[in-house]
């Protein structure tokens, strides 16, 4: 077995009794406990919860009545998923010692899978602070340098899966936070179309952006966890009921005759990105075409009217969830997100609303440039990943992102690694799909893991700490 | 472009949220706001029509 196998990988091997899920589990402790203090991905390491797991798991397997696929694999949740009788903590003081009755809906249906939960994870506080150096628990690092930061919110997710820590994880996405960690880490995450998944039991920033999604080393591996996550919730407003497809049957399909379309002017002119993010970009476009994608130019709306819709319909919605802390306990929060937080009492009713009308806008505008194309590419995050230190207060007024509009539409959207820049970290490539479109993206997304060498490098803290294959 | 608010104006609107902040966070957090007004403006503008239909409508009865 690798040294780092992926689900994909380590599911085989299970099934075919030559890896136990004790082992495997076992062995990830191991190497949380060797690396973790060094990117401080996990708020809280839950052994005995993971060995329970695991053994259950392998009784499973050994009776021939395994649950499937994911059955015995080790995996964490971002700290905002509520875990009955474990802490919750949203990585804030405000939620320090809090211990939800009930497991996140999407808890659950993982758990229902057979996965082994080893703990829970670093996130911008709220999913929205990071990175803060004035909570309880330290924030997150990037495994490529523990200098820099790993990005978020989903930050422990990111770091965790590229240091090897886990297979596959838990994340949530309401300006970028799957994507922008997948990215400077290197890992594959999607954020899926809203409504896919129930965000039910998941500590909300703004509900009308809110998703929830998977995060792994591979887009293979997010297929094998959307599969488990997604599905109908009634307690979850924004909840779809539709069937759910077979996101891993066609994912070894290929491109050929997809219509790929790219936005240059959104990572040219609009929003520069560093060379290595041009040149992966342009690397990507060669290779699917190569590959039998179709590509296309295509002009969608400016990144800055997504970023300022977003931005008002973000703050306003998460200034309504907040204003009883913020008015009793500001000074609980971090500096960061209080006061990006506190923002969104400057946002007025009539703002509110007409950035939903913007909103709405701005949907048919992209579904109408997307109708000659069945997918969208550009970049995730514009550079590598900066300092730990060097994240500003103000960042969200910076030039504008490229994750923000599928938030915004609510367009399925995966970010994967397409090579090195800067100091060996990673940069990425985003796809973006049209709604419900998952399996088209897992599969453009997976043609280029397997055409391309990325998935064979792993940072090197993790190398010379315990190996798997050498257990 | 808007003219930057007034120390009085802002300190005026920071009352009205009822969150309690010291001079420094009030100088920061006035700082986020006159960044944050290019993006209200953004939203603003173009204006649109009196009878455009809003994001979301209400609709009664139960989900299906």
């Amino acid at each position: 077995m690798s040294s780092f196998p992926t689900i994909a990988e380590a599911a085989k091997l299970i099934a075919a009794k030559s890896v136990s899920p004790v082992e495997l589990t076992k062995q990830c402790l191991a190497r949380i406990e060797a690396v973790d203090p060094s990117i401080n991905a996990f708020i809280l390491v839950t052994p005995e919860r993971a060995m329970a797991d695991a053994k259950a798991a392998e009784a499973r397997v050994m009776a021939g009545a395994s649950k499937g696929v994911l059955d015995g694999i080790p995996i964490a949740h971002k700290d905002i998923y509520n875990t009955a009788g474990i802490t919750t903590t949203a990585h804030s003081k405000l939620l320090e010692g809090f211990v939800p009755t009930e497991d996140a809906v999407a808890v659950q249906t993982l758990a229902a899978a057979g996965t082994v939960m080893l703990g829970k994870l670093s996130t911008h506080e709220f999913a929205m602070g990071g990175p803060s150096f004035d909570l309880p628990w330290p924030p997150a690092r990037n495994p490529w340098n523990p200098e820099h930061q790993p990005g978020g919110s989903s930050s422990g997710t990111g770091a965790g899966i590229a240091a090897g820590l886990f297979l596959g994880g838990t994340g949530s996405d309401t300006g970028g936070s799957i994507r922008s960690p997948a990215a400077l880490n290197g890992v594959a995450g999607i954020k899926p179309t809203y409504g896919l998944i129930p965000r039910t039991g998941i500590q909300p920033l703004s509900q009308s952006l809110d998703h929830a999604g998977p995060m792994a080393w591979t887009a293979e591996d997010c297929a094998l966890l959307l599969q488990a996550m997604a599905g109908h919730d009634p307690n979850d407003p924004a909840s779809v009921d539709i069937a759910i497809p077979d996101y891993s049957a066609g994912i070894a399909g290929g491109v050929k005759g997809v219509r790929i379309g790219v936005p240059h002017e959104w990572h040219g002119s609009e929003a520069p990105v560093s060379p290595a993010t041009a040149k992966g970009i342009a690397d990507a476009i060669e290779l699917y075409r190569k590959l039998g994608a179709e590509i296309v130019d295509i002009t969608l709306p400016k990144l800055r009217a997504y970023q300022a819709a977003t931005f008002v319909i973000l703050t306003a919605e998460a200034y309504a969830v907040h204003e009883p802390w913020l008015q009793t306990r500001f000074n609980d929060y971090g500096e960061l997100l209080r006061e990006r937080l506190a923002l969104g009492g400057f946002v007025s009713g009539p703002d509110y609303v007409q950035a939903l009308r913007r909103r709405r806008e701005l949907c048919a505008e992209t579904a109408e440039a997307m109708l000659g194309v069945d997918m969208v590419l550009t970049a995730s995050q514009p550079t590598e990943a900066a300092k730990i230190t060097g994240v500003p207060k103000w960042r969200l007024f910076g030039p504008p992102g490229f994750t923000n509009p599928a938030n915004l539409t609510g367009y399925p959207a995966m970010s994967i690694c397409s090579g090195y820049g800067e100091g060996g970290l990673p940069v990425s490539i985003q796809l973006i799909g049209k709604p419900f479109q998952e399996a088209m993206v897992l599969r453009a997304a997976h043609s280029y893991e397997v055409a391309t060498p990325w998935r064979q490098s792993r940072p090197a803290i993790s190398l010379g700490a315990t190996s798997i294959a050498a257990q | 472009m808007a003219s930057p608010m007034s120390d009085a104006d802002f300190a005026a609107m920071m009352r009205r949220t009822g969150i309690p902040v010291t001079p420094a966070q009030s100088a920061s957090l006035h700082e986020g706001y006159e960044l944050m007004v290019a993006l209200l403006e953004d939203i603003r503008t173009p204006p649109r029509a009196r009878a455009a239909e809003p994001g979301h409508i209400f609709i009664a009865g139960p989900r299906t």
